[in-house]
């Protein structure tokens, strides 16, 4: 799974160039918002999605009980 | 009465914010991982909505405003949406692992940790350095943004160095007596008030002007039209953001997890889980942010009485009004004077001898300018109104910052105007909040503690410098602020550029075994090598094109221009962004620079990397702390 993230990750910083877009101001929403706006409103909401499957698929649980220890100058000063 | 009203509401709620500050002091301990992290107790909400604010700046809705009414709405992609991925991805792998190691090993500060992960001394404070110099510009926009505000605002009756001061007060109260703590839940509030800002500005504005109208108007006419698209716009006339450069701003947001206050902010979540929330919600806000922002100020360019005050309230005509002489002469006031109207306009100004509001300042020159492109109007009156349009578009464009506020000043009761100045003035203070606080907590720890100040002054002696840290911290960068830096130019060259180069380093040292402090060193001093060079060469060709509509030659590599400055007087290397090369740069010397190195003795390594990824079986057994007496 993690690696079909990884994909879906390039493939969003690649639609995020959308170069097909950059001479248009139409398709329109409500009449007025530019498509170079409302593409990348989409956008957004795609890169919440992606994180959202991140979140649920390829969270790191082992770092959930890290406990605390000491640090190399703690050893030191304690030696 | 009516005039004060949105600075009164300011005012309301910068009191708010000083209180908050006196309430976390009541709250908190003195001891220094509760100043400083809040004792790493910040739950999930309180961790995003914290975050959030940290990591936005005046710079989201001022600057994006303003550099979307010089360039057009495709500054919304370039910098908002490449943040919107790049962003909760680095806190999502960096971020969530730089918790782990701060909660493991007790790490408050990147160079607490760079040290113990490299068994390093001097290369961490050498680190602590450049980060600290890095980190001062982006403390100093936040005041510039406060002081512009106020003044906008206010119609210049709170003049810039005061308003200033005053932003910088208020932060410097709350850090102090709440230190993180007061900086987090100030943060709350700020964050649901400049989150609501947008949609409220939005449908505000939009209530009183005709968002498709304006969008028709601007169009067909050949200037404005490219600003609604982002690489040539209906007219085919190119809008300025060149594909080299918009490829390049995907880098920029590497820089976030590096900034100091941003990885202090990962230290300080109670759980790892607290990311969860974060990084999903994250793209969201930062669209319900930036697109009114970028929507609006693109739009501003097509209403001339906006222009016109922003054109009034530049610092080229303040400085004429009060000190006229034919060099200083603003071209819009020069091409004023072909017109009777116009040169008794001027003959006003002169004789005022100070400058008059914004919007008064508009409402004449509209009175002026706007019967020229009537049907009666005769081909040389509609000459010179396309001229004057220019001159206006042109001066208004040296204040773009101020559009926003022009905006709503012009279009929504002043009441509403003043809580939404107040949305867009927590965005500037919960980052310099935490800015301030990155830096005494670095100074402090990194060095004060490091260097024995905890021994010999003891945990009250380490809040107490951390404290006079803030206030010294502060006074610096108000003084630097006073000549009111470009806010976009120095903070994306030089901090933005230069922390994302620094990512490398960041994920050498939490993902590669085998990376060593000789690699981290050889890259931080590439690092500073560019950010230095980049300052010296923008100052050293300057002189050259100002005011040169053409790009400024450095240096060439056969036919093709290598290093050059763009109209903006910004360098570009092959035509990219500094921070290019530098992120590039810096991996290549972090792995080269490790490779030929000796590695971190095996017993730190296995600490890193075994204890971390296996923590219910640490490899290396902890030395037990000093029995209590």
């Amino acid at each position: 799974m993690k690696w079909v993230l990884y994909a879906a990750t390039i493939i969003l910083i690649v639609l995020h160039q959308d170069f097909w877009n950059w001479d248009k101001v139409d398709p329109r929403w409500f009449g007025f918002l530019p498509v170079g706006l409302w593409y990348h409103a989409l956008f957004c909401v795609a890169a919440a999605i992606l994180l959202w499957l991140f979140v649920a698929f390829a969270w790191p649980g082992h770092l959930e009980n890290v406990e605390h220890e000491t640090t190399n100058a703690t050893i030191k000063r304690n030696a | 009465m009516i005039d004060w009203l949105p600075a009164i509401v300011i005012f309301i709620y910068l009191a708010v914010v000083l209180y908050i500050g006196i309430f976390a002091f009541r709250r908190g301990k003195e001891t220094g991982e509760d100043f400083f992290l809040a004792s790493r107790s910040i739950g999930s909400i309180v961790f995003f909505l914290a975050l959030f604010a940290t990591n936005m700046t005046s710079f989201a809705i001022i600057g994006s405003s303003g550099m979307s009414y010089r360039t057009g709405i495709g500054v919304f992609g370039m910098m908002a949406t490449s943040s919107a991925l790049v962003i909760p991805l680095t806190l999502f792998f960096i971020g969530t692992r730089l918790w782990a190691v701060g909660k493991r090993f007790g790490h408050m500060t990147q160079v607490a940790f760079f040290r113990d992960r490299w068994e390093c001394s001097e290369i961490g404070t050498f680190i602590f350095l450049l980060t600290a110099a890095m980190m001062l510009p982006y403390l100093i926009i936040s005041i510039v943004g406060g002081g512009t505000i106020l003044e906008a605002l206010t119609d210049g009756h709170i003049p810039y160095a005061i308003g200033g001061a005053i932003v910088a007060l208020v932060v410097m109260g709350n850090v102090f007596f709440g230190g993180l703590r007061g900086a987090v839940l100030v943060n709350v509030f700020q964050t649901l008030l400049f989150l609501s800002f947008g949609v409220i500005a939005f449908v505000a504005i939009g209530h009183k002007i005709n968002f498709t109208e304006t969008v028709d108007r601007m169009m067909h006419n050949p200037t404005l039209g490219p600003l609604l698209a982002r690489n040539t716009g209906p007219g085919g006339v190119p809008a300025g953001i060149p594909t080299v450069v918009y490829l390049s701003y995907m880098l920029i947001p590497l820089s976030s997890i590096m900034f100091p206050h941003m990885s202090i902010m990962c230290f300080t979540a109670k759980k790892v889980t607290a990311f969860k929330k974060t990084v999903v919600l994250y793209p969201l806000c930062i669209m319900l942010i930036w697109l009114p922002c970028c929507f609006l100020g693109a739009l501003a360019a097509g209403q001339p009485a906006i222009s016109a005050a922003m054109a009034g309230g530049s610092e080229a005509m303040k400085t004429w009004i009060e000190h006229p002489t034919a060099q200083n002469e603003p071209l819009l006031i020069k091409d004023l004077r072909r017109l009777p109207e116009g040169a008794r306009f001027r003959q006003e100004l002169l004789t005022s001898k100070e400058p008059p509001s914004p919007r008064v300042f508009s409402d004449r020159l509209v009175a002026i300018v706007h019967p020229l492109q009537a049907s009666t109007a005769t081909a040389a009156q509609r000459a010179a109104y396309q001229v004057l349009v220019r001159d206006v578009r042109q001066l208004a464009s040296s204040n773009s910052d101020s559009v926003l506020l022009e905006m709503l000043k012009m279009n929504v009761w002043p009441l509403l105007a003043g809580i939404l100045a107040a949305g867009i003035i927590s965005a500037v203070m919960g980052s310099d909040c935490h800015q301030i606080l990155a830096l005494s907590t670095m100074f402090t720890k990194d060095i004060f503690d490091y260097y024995g100040g905890r021994r010999r002054f003891g945990e009250k002696g380490t809040v107490f410098m951390g404290r006079a840290f803030i206030v010294v911290a502060n006074v610096i960068a108000y003084a630097v602020a006073w000549f009111r830096p470009q806010i976009f130019e120095l903070a994306v060259q030089y901090a933005f550029s230069g922390f994302a180069a620094l990512a490398p380093m960041m994920v050498a040292a939490l993902f590669w075994r085998r990376s060593t402090k000789w690699g981290a060193l050889l890259a931080s001093l590439f690092v500073a090598a560019c950010v230095v060079g980049t300052g010296i060469l923008e100052m050293k060709y300057r002189p050259a094109r100002i005011p040169s509509p053409l790009d400024v030659h450095i240096w060439d590599l056969g036919t093709h221009w290598m290093l050059f400055l763009n109209k903006a007087g910004q360098l570009r290397v092959f035509g990219w962004m500094p921070v290019v090369p530098m992120v590039i740069g810096s991996a290549v010397l972090v792995v080269v620079g490790s490779l030929i190195s000796r590695p971190p003795s095996n017993a730190t390594i296995d600490r890193y990397f075994g204890s971390i990824d296996r923590p219910t079986e640490p490899a290396f057994a902890p030395v037990a702390a000093a029995p209590a007496r």
